[in-house]
């Protein structure tokens, strides 16, 4: 007879503190865009999230099944998607963004946990096709912007990616990229606040960092082989690191649970190919920053390498260290 | 990949039709022939042209090879039928170029020659058609044409009226272009949401079979104690 | 290696039992005990209804001249037969023995001197004895034999080890029976002609440290880990090749050597916030489980019974099920256990505690989807079922239990070869 085990004693966490610690980070970075920009980097934010939060409900009842909210994912997705937005986007945009990831990229495959997919890096990089000015055009750092519709007046300016991108000359120095004045999305010029998120991501244990480790070491590498910025190496490889959406792929997409590998070999493993294709789309790619194109491209090959790199790792254990 | 072929030799015109056609669709159940859909079908008129290419290349090659393609070599096949394909499709290119519409022609210049080396030929004609009846072989070209144009049909006027707001050339009255719509991801979600929709309707009616063998299964068991 | 950091934590929560001494509960009206075990082990009754039998007495003679005999545990009548569907053991058909209310006067029995029994002559006294081993449900005659045949492991280990939270029963019996189980441990090796022994703690478990000071430290193997489960647990200069066997075996071993009784009695634990004080109990085998939950106190909100402890514990509901050899914890929980099972989201924690290095959220996604054909290569026959990878789960989904099913079926019988043969007809 089989046995049948129910363990009564739970000693994990569960699925909705993981969505509350990165839902965390997300607001850890929307208040310091509040604090150079005024409430319209909190008002795309709460609408991709409150978009996202639509479209699931709608979903889950069209589809006839129980609605899905309780575990968080869809707050996250939301939340992602509004932090990649620039603070004078449209709002119609982080609207579609957080509709195309949920509706398009998520419940098709099956709701959280089946998606094949990251729908906020899905639902970005439609608008990233779709609304390329409107993704490409950032505000002056530390200029408040209006509210609401009109954002006319601002003065735009291209972002260090695009810069980098295009060849022209950079001034930004390193205290400018750590502290977030330079011109770029809402949750992605504050290198501090970044590795904030991570090193509290990791000390909640939500995310584990050998992937983060193997993807930024790959794009250091990268980025010493072939630099782009004028000056020296080291520039280079700092302006690389800290600009664009490099860092933030790193923390939050690298690290989404569903859409990578699990196993430890296999995050390595992922990091360092999304590194390399990260980088690749930002020498050959169409636009300055690819990565949410890059995390699109490489998640259909998490499970592949999750069991090759397993098979790897039982194949060393069974040969060299169980023989000693 | 050739490999379905002799359970099919005693099968039924219609079912060979429906199977073909519907239920095993060479586009959204066995992803063959996506790269013109996805490319080239983003009007109708050109997903148009394309099936009545495919119709035409496929069906004179699945006749000739029903009837002669057991009598030649097995390594000579697939240079014969890419060949003969390549013919007929140099005559359709120059017909529709001169007496047709050269924009037309312009647009799909570069994916009418890659019929020939198109997997659905060589899945058709030399999995299918070598060793089939000749009804049969035609049959199932005119399925698989007919199941390639039905696709390729609905998702390039699907993404002429969403990228253009017109179909066939002819404006709807809307005016709200989303010009995306003619990328290739575009197609790609439809052709993916098109094959989840065909999945779920074949596991409907698989259930609905299911439950009618059940049934039968019954009744015949009953029968047999009667008996 | 990455190993210290498989498992997890474990909070020993023992309760006070470990601090009580071993309650005797002989006066049970009436026990079960099993003839047959489904198909096998069937035992062939020798007393009729409604005949007396003594405690000790044969019951049943086995139809398996390899098998071991069945003896009564209680003095008293057998009142005919019953079916019983028990969740560890199967279909059982069971002897009802009602206990007759007569003054047993109990003779202190001479011991002999086991230790001149020769190596057979103690793996017979086993098998007469009809001694099971409670960790796994082994024969212990059929156990030493093989050992002693072919194979024979360089250290025998009692394994007193108890890494889950409620269950303390091996230690009650060390604690009250030290020098028999001790004694016991070298008659068991002497009889499969293993040269060294030990007895396995978890020294972490502070009690049984200072209960250990009784012991030669020659005597003891202690491994100082406080997480569950516990593996490794061979020690050094073994190469790995030991052989396990249970405390209460040892005791058995014993008393069958010494004083010829048969193996009646089993010690338990009944634990659990449900009841009102938790006990180490010496019961009959056979006695029905609702008489050891009676004689803890059953408080009012028992939500969830097991057998076995809050890990690996088995649900069951049926309080009149027996206490069988091999069972060694029961566990009352007052609060049930609702949670809701969510979607795996793939967080990999169950991957990273499993001591076995498997990737359970694999196997068991692949088991639930029904794609056995790629399940084999990712070795789900080599979860031994700790469990711990469904009590990490942050989806509350039972991984565990799929991917042992996995493990019982990758063997066996779905894993037809579906192969390209649909192909080729």
């Amino acid at each position: 007879m089989e046995s049948i085990i129910t363990p009564s004693l739970r000693a994990g966490r569960s699925v909705i503190s993981y969505s509350f610690d990165v839902l965390i980070a997300v607001a850890a970075l929307t208040v310091f865009s509040y604090v150079q920009y005024g409430l319209r980097p909190v008002l795309v934010v709460l609408i991709a999230i409150a978009s996202a939060v639509i479209s699931e409900t709608v979903c889950c009842l069209l589809c006839r099944r129980r609605i899905t909210l309780g575990d968080g994912t869809a707050f996250v997705t939301g939340g992602l998607i509004g932090v990649l937005m620039s603070p004078i986007v449209p709002i119609y945009v982080p609207i579609i963004a957080s509709a195309f990831a949920i509706v398009i990229a998520k419940m098709p495959f099956g709701g959280s946990g089946r998606n094949i997919f990251n729908p906020a890096a899905a639902g970005v990089a439609l608008v990233t096709v779709c609304f390329e000015r409107s993704m490409s055009a950032f505000p002056n750092p530390s200029q408040n912007v209006r509210l609401w519709w009109d954002t006319s007046e601002v003065l735009y300016q291209n972002s260090v990616a695009a810069t980098l991108k295009s060849g022209g000359t950079s001034f930004e120095t390193f205290t400018d990229l750590l502290f977030g004045s330079t011109p770029g999305a809402i949750g992605t010029t504050t290198v501090l606040v970044l590795v904030a998120c991570l090193l509290y991501l990791r000390f909640r244990r939500t995310v584990s960092t050998a992937g983060f480790i193997a993807y930024m070491l790959t794009c250091t590498a990268l980025a010493l082989l072939f630099p782009r910025a004028e000056g020296d190496y080291w520039r280079s490889v700092m302006l690389e690191l800290f600009s664009g959406t490099l860092l933030f792929t790193g923390v939050f997409f690298l690290n989404d649970p569903t859409t990578t590998p699990h196993h430890t070999g296999g995050r390595v493993a992922f990091g360092i190919l999304l590194g390399g294709m990260v980088m690749l789309l930002r020498h050959f790619g169409q636009y300055a920053d690819g990565a949410c194109f890059a995390v699109l491209l490489l998640n259909p090959l998490a499970p592949i390498i999750d069991r090759w790199t397993w098979q790897l790792h039982r194949f060393v254990e069974m040969r060299w260290i169980r023989r000693e | 990949m050739n490999k379905p072929t002799a359970s099919h030799s005693g099968w039924k015109l219609t079912t060979i039709f429906f199977d073909t056609a519907l239920r095993n669709n060479l586009v959204l159940v066995q992803a063959i022939g996506v790269c013109p859909i996805i490319m080239a079908g983003a009007d109708l008129k050109s997903g148009v042209a394309l099936a009545l290419c495919t119709l035409i290349t496929l069906l004179p090659l699945s006749l000739l090879m029903s009837l002669i393609g057991k009598k030649v070599a097995n390594w000579l096949q697939p240079v014969l039928y890419t060949g003969v394909a390549a013919l007929l499709l140099v005559g359709t290119a120059i017909v529709l170029d001169k007496w047709v519409s050269t924009a037309l022609y312009a647009k799909l210049h570069l994916f009418i020659p890659l019929m020939a080396v198109n997997t659905i030929v060589s899945y058709r004609v030399g999995g299918f058609s070598i060793g089939n009846r000749p009804a049969a072989a035609v049959m199932d070209a005119l399925a698989a044409a007919f199941g390639f144009g039905l696709v390729i049909a609905i998702v390039s006027a699907i993404r002429e009226l969403v990228s253009t707001n017109t179909i066939w050339n002819i404006p709807v009255g809307i005016s709200l272009p989303l010009p995306e719509a003619a990328q290739p991801f575009a197609a790609f979600i439809l052709l993916g949401m098109m094959a989840a929709g065909l999945q779920w309707l074949t596991h409907r009616r698989k259930e609905s079979d299911d439950e009618v063998e059940l049934l039968t299964a019954d009744n015949g068991e009953e029968g047999t104690e009667n008996a | 290696m990455k190993d210290a950091k498989r498992g997890i934590p474990m909070i020993l929560e023992k309760g006070s039992a470990p601090n009580r001494p071993i309650k005797v509960l002989s006066d049970v009206p009436r026990v079960y005990l099993p003839l047959a075990y489904g198909e096998e082990r069937r035992c062939r009754p020798v007393v009729a209804d409604y005949d007396t039998v003594m405690r000790g007495g044969l019951l049943g003679q086995p139809q398996d001249a390899e098998d071991i005999a069945l003896y009564s545990t209680v003095t008293g009548v057998v009142a005919g037969m019953r079916h019983i569907n028990h969740p560890l053991y199967g279909q059982l058909t069971c002897s009802v023995v009602d206990r007759i209310l007569s003054e047993e006067t109990q003779e202190e029995p001479i011991p002999q001197m086991p230790d001149d029994l020769s190596p057979a002559e103690l793996i017979a006294a086993a098998k007469q004895a009809g001694i099971v081993d409670e960790l796994d449900g082994v024969q212990l005659h059929a156990k030493l034999q093989s050992w002693a045949d072919f194979d024979t492991p360089l250290c025998l280990l009692a394994d007193a080890i108890e890494p889950e939270p409620y269950q303390s029963s091996a230690y009650a019996v060390l604690k009250y029976y030290g020098r028999q189980v001790l004694i016991g441990l070298r008659l068991a090796a002497k009889a499969a002609g293993i040269p060294m022994t030990r007895i396995l703690l978890q020294t972490a478990y502070t009690r049984i440290r200072k209960m250990a000071m009784q012991f030669d430290p020659n005597d003891i193997h202690g491994i100082r880990r406080r997480r569950y489960p516990v593996f490794n647990k061979e020690p050094a200069g073994t190469e790995g090749r030991c052989g396990f066997i249970g405390v209460q075996a040892c005791l058995a071993l014993y008393r069958a050597a010494a004083f010829g009784t048969p193996h009646t009695d089993g010690f338990i634990t009944v634990a659990g916030d449900a009841l009102e004080t938790s006990h180490n109990l010496q019961v009959p085998f056979g006695t029905p489980i609702e008489e050891a939950l009676t004689a803890c106190g059953i408080g009012k909100n028992v939500s969830l019974l097991l057998i076995g402890d809050a890990l690996t514990g088995v649900e069951f509901t049926d309080r009149s099920l027996p206490i069988l050899p091999g069972m060694t914890c029961l566990v009352a929980l007052r609060d049930p256990i609702n949670y809701r099972v969510r979607s795996c989201i793939g967080c990999g924690q169950c991957a990273a505690v499993c001591h076995k290095g498997l990737l359970p959220y694999e196997i068991s996604k692949r088991f639930e989807n029904m794609q056995y054909e790629r399940l084999a290569m990712l070795e789900p026959e080599d979860c031994d079922g700790c469990g711990v990878c469904t009590a990490v789960c942050p989806a509350h989904r039972p991984i565990a239990q799929a991917v042992l099913q996995a493990g019982d079926s990758a063997g066996g019988t779905i894993f037809v070869d579906w192969g390209d043969d649909a192909w080729n007809p």
